[in-house]
């Protein structure tokens, strides 16, 4: 079955189908990005299904020189992200963008290529390439409003995700000049041999690439600025994929590459939880300020980004599971926040908090769906957010990490505040005359899907845990991920 | 089975069909009267089991006291949707019955998990209930949101500490994480200090929510104490203090429903002394005190809702049109009162004395004696206000019928209770040993009111009079201040220069080499 390898052809082509189509045919374009969205998600669906036991395909079978394309229980997941996330931003985009453009869609397409091929590769240097892929259109797309606002916010994306894309080439030169291989089953092999310093050298190096793209504190400030003024359905795959594909890379590389061992050994685990305690208490101190919505929930992003490092960082199964679980509700409950504010910029050019005054009066389903996704992300129960971050919590204080499983709690009060806040002001009376352009169809069903979400998964924890159980077998140990790449 | 708090969700979500005027009302009767009938035939004794992710839950238990308390709160509901399903707008009616059905789940919940996200249901319903009521209670809702949540956040953070330290998350006296329980019981049940939140949404929220609320908000607090946390007696004095702080502030008060408010505070000062002594006699006079206090505070809080409702005010001025025009309502204040008096044959003596009966110490006895007193007399400046006093109010509308209905239902059982006080026992297999009727604790029943009449006879121009608003501190306040102005200073910090956002980088990566490499 080679549907895997389809996975990152599809949206390639398509993306180059979409240039071809706008210099000939325009009239096929809305046919090609739905068609061609419904065929992938298909074809998610299939590698989803079968990623567990984990198999190896080899590109051309060249064996280990070649490209190896491996879909394990954890890309599973992110698979299983974009399956959710995907076709409702097509939808959305559809109607969002009032005048269609080519470009968003090619760069779309290829951002999603990018991001699907960082998943199943298991090539150091694939990664980074694809890794580019994605940060590249990433850019394009936030760039594509071009006011003021978003071409400097994108230029500073732009320069700190080329600091960050740096530090990994340098690290993966590194790794390729020391161990004489690319490949992510040989790499641990030969890593035995290294001296401990070379070894804390290279993952620091690691850490700190992957740390501006996800975003962390003080390594987050293009965030923010790149969100304020881009297009939202973007938002909604850049803090659902692009900020998550980099927690992916980051995880595999530490766990696969390093092993646990080592990383515990290293001192990495107990950083990594500190710097997420450290980061979302202040990044909602900062959210707390914020007068654009937009700001606001990339602030929130940044914050619920730290919950995720720390579940990931505990380093048990318990908190793997957890982690992964957070980074699925993440994707979900932010997804459906940005495209409700999504659809009250589009109808009334709202994206300050103060414009959305009333709006829940007007808009009283939408409205419910956003004070479901926030109560969600505050992680109140019974949604989604409640159930994952109790797993967190749990695995934090069976892990012996007391004070972060405190402060995860203290975080939870702290986002209350200011999701209230954006509550409150939805729901308190506004006498002024607005001008509503009324939403259609296919701006609501993308955002009442997300919503629905964020309850189902609440009440039904086990639909999307049975795949999500499966990770720790294959990160935690990384014996088992190596026999299987080189076995295949 | 269908569980009483499971028929109330139900309803929440039939509210939603595309409704009639009319199916509404058949609904709401449907639902109450179900759930009251569902909770009289319930067996001690039953449990049911539930497999969620590795944990076994009990969503639903019942034993005597949990049969009690679902009892009255099932009651109570009937009585409390009946009143307000005529005024409240459907979205309000829709969250009244999650919040009812939550409350009742908590009391059925059998484990830790069931019981913190019905306690966090409520929570938001009651929230919402209060943020989506009217127009000025935005703040207010706000306020109690946050307060609560932080409150059963300290009851998760306790739950977490129990789970790691036993591994069971069912539903016995914490052995660990005891000090964040309290504080989350202390929060629900407004003890004194975690209390700023109670007069302040009693007195702004629209009437008809604040009866819903004083139902079940403290009360839920207060069985989940006497389940979590029985038995520490020191606890006793904390309880005392507290209700002498809500007597004295309670006469300071200038509005009907701030009184009550700062009432509870001392009722519920009650119910954790009866808590606290940790005796069979103890818990079960604290649980007689909570179905009486139900009782009469939700009367005072709809005859109030009355006034409020015909006259547009709650100040105690017009409180006068209840003698003029408002008969019934009249009557059910009377017995009321009465009854919180803790006068005999009216329903608050009856746990009044049992929970005397279970003290020993001298010192608490006499406090408990200040608490009737005190309560007598704030009681009675209302009396002197409603009954008393002339007052040239006059009606703008007429109260409802199904607000009556509602109050009559609960004023018949305190009649009830009172002069059959057995009835309670009876009704739930609770039996205290005590003659109720018997001329020692006639006596030291009636002595506080009798005392505070000729208090309030003698002094009565310290008691009724219109007091300056005291103007207090609010550490809450403060603390919000704190986190908002170092989200200010922080947020100063990110300026949007680039070269600032590459020295972050720097430092972070010296750290970083510097922590992981040595």
């Amino acid at each position: 079955m080679e549907a895997a390898v389809w996975v990152i052809i599809l949206p390639l082509l398509t993306a180059f189908f979409l240039g071809i189509s706008k210099l000939y045919f325009k009239r096929i374009f809305f046919y090609l990005v739905t068609g061609s969205a419904i065929i992938y998600l298909y074809i998610l669906i299939i590698v989803i299904t079968h990623s567990y036991p984990p198999k190896v395909y080899s590109i051309g079978d060249w064996g280990l020189l070649g490209i190896n394309v491996m879909v394990d229980p954890f890309s599973g997941l992110f698979l299983l992200m974009i399956a959710i996330l995907f076709l409702p931003f097509i939808i959305f985009s559809m109607k969002y963008n009032k005048f269609l453009k080519h470009d968003y869609f090619i760069f779309a397409y290829l951002m999603v290529a990018g991001i699907s091929g960082m998943v199943l590769t298991t090539d150091l240097f694939n990664l980074y390439v694809f890794m580019e892929v994605s940060t590249l259109s990433s850019c394009a797309l936030s760039l594509y409003k071009k006011t003021d606002r978003g071409i400097e916010g994108t230029f500073k994306y732009l320069i700190m995700s080329t600091l960050g894309s740096f530090f990994i080439l340098l690290a993966t030169i590194l790794t390729y000049y020391l161990t004489g291989t690319l490949n992510m089953a040989e790499i641990p092999l030969a890593f035995e041999d290294i001296p401990f310093k070379i070894k804390s050298t290279m993952m620091t190096l690691f850490v700190f690439g992957y740390a501006i793209k996800i975003g962390l504190i003080p390594l987050h400030a293009w965030l923010p600025d790149a969100y304020e003024d881009s297009p939202i359905p973007y938002n909604v795959l850049s803090s659902g994929l692009v900020l998550k594909s980099a927690v992916y890379a980051l995880i595999r590389v530490l766990y696969i590459m390093f092993g646990i061992d080592f990383l515990d050994e290293s001192g990495m685990l107990t950083i990594g939880v500190f710097w997420g305690v450290i980061t979302f208490l202040i990044a909602h101190c900062l959210a707390f300020q914020q007068s654009n919505l937009n700001r606001l929930l990339a602030y929130s992003s940044i914050a619920q980004i730290a919950y995720i490092m720390i579940g990931l960082f505990v380093g048990t199964e318990a908190g793997l599971i957890a982690g992964s679980f957070h980074i699925l509700n993440h994707a979900i409950m932010k997804g459906t926040l940005f495209l409700v504010v999504g659809i009250f910029s589009y109808s009334l050019n709202a994206v300050e908090k103060k414009d959305i005054k009333g709006l829940g009066y007007k808009f009283p389903i939408l409205s419910f769906t956003f004070v479901v996704a926030s109560l969600a992300i505050v992680g109140l129960p019974p949604f989604n957010g409640f159930m994952s971050k109790w797993l967190i919590v749990e695995a934090a204080l069976e892990a012996g990490f007391v004070y972060a499983a405190f402060f995860i709690l203290v975080g939870t009060f702290l986002s209350l505040t200011y999701y209230l806040k954006v509550i409150v002001t939805l729901y308190t009376k506004n006498e002024e005359e607005l001008l509503i352009e009324e939403p259609s169809l296919s701006l609501k069903l993308p955002t009442f899907f997300l919503g629905s979400l964020c309850i189902v998964f609440g009440m039904v924890p086990s639909l999307p845990l049975n795949l999500i159980t499966k990770i720790p077998t294959f990160l935690l140990d990384n014996g088992d991920y190596i026999r299987i790449l080189l076995g295949g | 089975m269908i569980t009483p708090g499971f028929l109330y969700l139900t309803g929440a979500l039939l509210l939603f069909l595309p409704l009639h005027e009319r199916i509404k009302y058949i609904i709401s009767f449907l639902i109450t009267t179900g759930a009251l009938i569902v909770t009289f035939y319930l067996i001690p004794g039953y449990s049911l089991q539930l497999d969620f992710l590795n944990y076994t839950l009990v969503p639903f238990k019942v034993d005597s006291i949990s049969k009690l308390t679902g009892l009255i709160f099932a009651v109570a509901g009937l009585a409390a949707v009946s009143y307000s399903v005529n005024i409240c707008s459907l979205p309000n009616l829709r969250l009244i019955f999650v919040f009812i059905g939550s409350a009742l789940t908590v009391v059925f919940s059998g484990d830790l998990f069931t019981l913190y996200i019905f306690w966090e249901l409520m929570t938001i319903s009651s929230s919402f209930l209060i943020i989506m009521a009217s127009d000025f209670t935005k703040k207010t809702g706000y306020y109690y949101f946050l307060m609560h949540v932080a409150g059963s956040l300290s009851l998760l953070w306790g739950i977490f500490l129990q789970y790691s330290a036993t591994g069971s998350l069912s539903l016995n006296a914490m052995e660990a994480g005891i000090p964040f329980v309290l504080i989350a019981i202390a929060v629900k049940l407004a003890f004194v200090g975690f209390h700023t939140w109670m007069p302040l949404t009693y007195s702004k929220a629209p009437f008809y929510v604040a009866v819903v609320l004083s139902i079940y908000t403290t009360k839920v607090g207060v069985y989940v104490m006497a389940r979590l946390a029985s038995g520490i007696n020191i606890l006793a004095y904390a309880g005392l203090i507290s209700a002498l702080f809500g007597i004295v502030m309670a006469l300071r008060q200038n509005q009907v429903r701030k009184l009550l408010s700062y009432s509870i505070i001392t009722q519920v000062g009650y119910m954790i002394i009866g808590i606290s002594i940790g005796t069979f006699e103890g818990t079960s006079g604290a649980m007689f005190h909570l179905v009486n206090h139900i009782l009469y505070k939700t009367v005072l809080f709809m005859a109030v809702g009355v006034v409020i409702y015909t006259t547009g005010k709650d100040e105690f001025d017009n409180l006068g049109i209840m003698r003029k025009k408002l008969p019934l309502t009249s009557i059910a204040t009377l017995v009321a009162i009465m009854g919180i008096s803790g006068v005999p044959f009216f329903n608050g003596y009856m746990s009044k004395t049992i929970i005397k009966d279970a003290l020993h110490e001298p010192l608490l006895k006499l406090g408990l004696d200040l608490m009737s007193f005190g309560t007598s007399l704030m009681f009675l400046k209302l009396i002197y206000y409603a009954f008393i006093k002339n007052s040239s109010m006059n009606l703008v509308k007429k109260p409802t019928i199904s607000m009556q209905l509602g109050m009559g239902l609960l004023t018949v059982m305190m009649l009830l209770i009172g002069i059959h006080p057995y009835l309670l026992e009876n009704l739930t297999n609770i039996h205290v040993d005590i003659n109720y009727f018997d001329k020692k604790h006639m006596i030291s029943g009636i002595k506080p009111f009798l005392w505070s009449i000729a208090i309030f006879i003698l002094f009565n121009k310290y008691v009724v009079k219109n007091y300056e608003r005291l103007l207090y501190f609010d550490i809450y306040r403060k603390m919000g201040k704190l986190f908002v102005t170092t989200g200010y200073v922080l947020s100063n910090y990110h300026d949007g220069k680039l070269n600032k956002y590459l020295l972050w980088a720097t430092t972070t990566l010296i750290t970083l080499l510097l922590l992981l490499m040595f």
